[in-house]
């Protein structure tokens, strides 16, 4: 198969060295072009996020390993081989095709089924696309990567669950509202999480965002950047009563909401429902109001219960898809397979064909006394010998090169049925890529 | 031929109901074709049973309990595959399906005694208080379906068990409140006219008395107090929530004890 794949992931490599292997969205297609430069470099593709950088090759039968490859990151990259070396990944055919398929299935992530690493995959194969250094192996091979990501999310449940604590709360808010879209957000006092819980907020379609914060400045600040409102602490109280969501995470030492205010509250708002999200440590609202009706609250230990149990969840679904992955690799081997048996067939009916206008032309030079329709006559019984007798032999091909797996079952195959020169039979040990490619 | 028919419509609704519970549990892709195909072809044949009986009788098939509660079976089903098509609520299945399932046996089950006294032919009058109970009763189906899962999932939510809870995919609180509170007020409304159509039928048949007082009159009006204080309650204090569901379930059982002719 020739495919070659080599990488480093969150796993293999430090951040310091994924950094400088980064290749950046703008510098891709000149990186391709580069790669497509490398000696022995038939196709290529490449995927760089913050968590990995891959190259992904197929290499022509000249080429002896992945060491230009290796040299390519290294001169790209500014980096020693040496250097490079202990933190990359190599694979190769089988071995690259599984792991193509599991990257984009999000099972090499190193947050379990996040969603973000197929559309960055899908970046990585239009920008190939784009510089044309995809063929029809790791074209196929990458089309196939996105059915199998596909499968695995709407089969398995890998992907139907939240995995961070913002997740967790727009998952619940959603529980709770149905749709977002134009429901109030208050985010009170200021912090990271509080933030990035109530932008995702506003990307589910939270329309009014209120902040307030210790000093009006920062709330001002921190409501600029959401399109909202600023309101000083003191009238905070005055705005309760349009929220439907609130975010706490103040760095009060008392309760910023009492039992009683939120009893009174209920009252004002009718009794619709009311989604608490307190991630302050200590709390800011009183864990009583729980128990109120029409009133969800959750603290940060809530939320990070439900990330834990959906990770265990994850988990347990990634059995599931490991072994999805593994039919869809026999499946894409039997493919490729499939790809070489047109050319084989092709070869074949030409050798033949050629055999049977060598015998023919003799034939009619030792009887120049044959009528024309004799003449023709002849031609026709050959052709259709010729005809009857491949029949038999394409169809079985055919069959015989979908159901392949060892290569060496396969050069046996092609010694068979190829004309013209034979090739040695690889031994096993000598391993299937080193054999001639013929797509 | 009729019995047939009906046999196999309770067959496949049974067969729905069990692919509906294994597709929420798990077999997502039995929504794909499964469990529709299996809700269709029952309604199918229990459109036939029901065109059959009615072609045998010479009438609509609307003129006992027992037919009342097929025909509503028919259209819990029926209501299930709007609510799954149009509105995406699978989830309904888990009410709806083994509610509706239950009263196709029931209505197999229940005398063949008609609800005309003295045996006088159904008039007018009659036919429309029946086919607003029925339609009444419908909607009210729907309220308790979206009540139970209201109440499933407001315990979830309160309780934390949200990992569970968002392998379900619930309908969101607010969704299942305003299925109850549509349908509390059309099954309401219905049940109004048809309360009035009622009496009025009694009026002109019977000794001219608009209301003559049964014992088991009295669940169909609690049930109808229950549903008016419930309506008025939401909208002049904004009643809504865990209370509201328990008390139109409880209304709902008043009025299906009493279609059932249940004495208390």
């Amino acid at each position: 198969m020739n495919v070659y794949l080599i990488g480093a992931n969150h796993t293999s490599a430090p951040i310091e060295l994924r950094e400088r292997l980064f290749v950046p969205k703008s510098a891709l297609p000149e990186a391709l072009d580069e790669l497509k430069r490398v000696e022995g470099v038939q196709e290529g593709l490449l995927l760089s996020t913050c968590n990995r950088t891959e190259v992904l090759t197929r290499l022509d039968q000249t080429a002896d390993g992945e060491e230009p490859i290796l040299d390519y990151l290294s001169r790209r990259h500014s980096l020693p081989v040496q250097e490079l070396e202990p933190h990359l990944y190599r694979m190769r055919d089988l071995d690259a095709v599984r792991h193509m398929f599991r990257v984009a299935a999000s099972l090499d992530s190193l947050v379990l089924g996040e969603s973000q690493i197929l559309g960055q995959v899908k970046e990585a194969y239009l920008a190939s696309l784009e510089r044309r250094s995809l063929g029809r192996v790791l074209g196929g091979l990458m089309r196939h990567a996105f059915s199998v990501a596909k499968k695995i999310r709407t089969q398995t449940g890998i992907a139907r669950n939240p995995v961070s604590i913002s997740q967790v709360a727009v998952s619940l808010a959603v529980q709770i509202f149905g749709s977002l879209s134009g429901k109030t957000v208050m985010l009170l006092g200021a912090g990271k999480m509080g933030e990035l819980a109530a932008r995702r907020l506003t990307e589910e379609g939270v329309r009014t965002v209120i902040v307030s914060s210790r000093t009006l400045e920062r709330a001002r600040e921190i409501a600029r950047r959401f399109g909202g409102s600023a309101v000083s602490f003191d009238e905070v109280v005055n705005h309760f009563e349009f929220v439907d969501i609130l975010i706490s995470s103040t760095g009060a030492p008392h309760y910023v909401l009492r039992a009683d205010q939120v009893a009174d509250l209920m009252r004002r708002r009718r009794n619709r429902p009311v989604f608490l999200i307190d991630i302050a440590f200590p709390r800011d609202i009183d864990p009583r109001v729980n128990e109120f009706d029409n009133v969800y609250l959750y603290d940060i230990d809530d939320l990070k219960h439900i990330v834990d149990a959906t990770r265990l969840e994850r988990q347990h679904e990634a059995a599931t898809a490991e072994s999805l992955v593994e039919r869809e690799v026999a499946a894409f081997s039997n493919w490729y397979n499939g790809l070489q048996v047109g050319p084989l067939i092709a070869g074949m009916r030409e050798r033949s064909e050629q055999v049977k206008n060598e015998q023919l032309e003799r034939f009619l030079a030792r009887h120049p006394d044959l009528s024309a329709r004799q003449r023709q006559d002849l031609e026709t019984l050959l052709r259709s010998l010729v005809n009857k007798i491949l029949h038999e032999p394409t169809v079985r091909l055919k069959q015989v090169f979908a159901q392949l797996e060892d290569p060496l079952h396969i050069d046996v195959v092609r010694n068979l049925f190829e004309p013209g020169e034979k090739m040695p039979i690889r031994t096993p040990d000598a391993g299937g890529s080193e054999r001639r490619e013929k797509s | 031929m009729g019995l047939f028919f009906l046999r196999l419509t309770l067959t496949l609704y049974s067969a729905a109901t069990l692919a509906a519970f294994g597709a929420v549990l798990g077999r997502r892709r039995w929504w794909d074709r499964v469990v529709p195909g299996l809700i269709g072809a029952g309604c199918m044949t229990h459109l036939v049973a029901l065109v059959l009986k009615g072609i045998e009788l010479g009438h609509c098939p609307l003129h006992t309990t027992g037919e009342i509660v097929s025909f509503l079976s028919l259209a819990g089903m029926l209501i299930f595959l709007f609510g799954f098509y149009r509105r995406g609520l699978q989830i309904l299945a888990v009410v709806l399906l083994p509610l509706s399932l239950v009263l196709a046996v029931v209505s197999n089950l229940l005398p063949a005694q008609t609800l005309s006294l003295e045996g006088s032919s159904l008039d007018g009058l009659l036919t429309i208080h029946v086919a607003l109970s029925t339609l009444g009763v419908a909607a009210l189906f729907v309220t308790f379906a979206a009540s139970l899962l209201y109440l499933w999932q407001e315990r979830a939510l309160k309780q934390k068990s949200g990992a569970a809870l968002l392998r379900l995919r619930l309908p969101a609180l607010e969704t299942c409140d305003t299925l109850i509170h549509g349908t509390l007020v059309s099954g309401f409304l219905l049940m109004t006219l048809a309360i009035i159509t009622g009496a009025l039928w009694k009026a002109s048949t019977l000794s001219g008395t608009f209301w003559i007082w049964e014992r088991r009159e009295s669940l169909a009006l609690l049930a109808w107090a229950i549903f008016g204080a419930l309506i008025v309650g939401r909208l002049l204090v904004g009643w809504r929530g865990r209370k509201v569901a328990y008390l139109a379930m409880v209304g709902i059982v008043a009025v299906v004890l009493r279609m059932l002719g249940v004495t208390p």
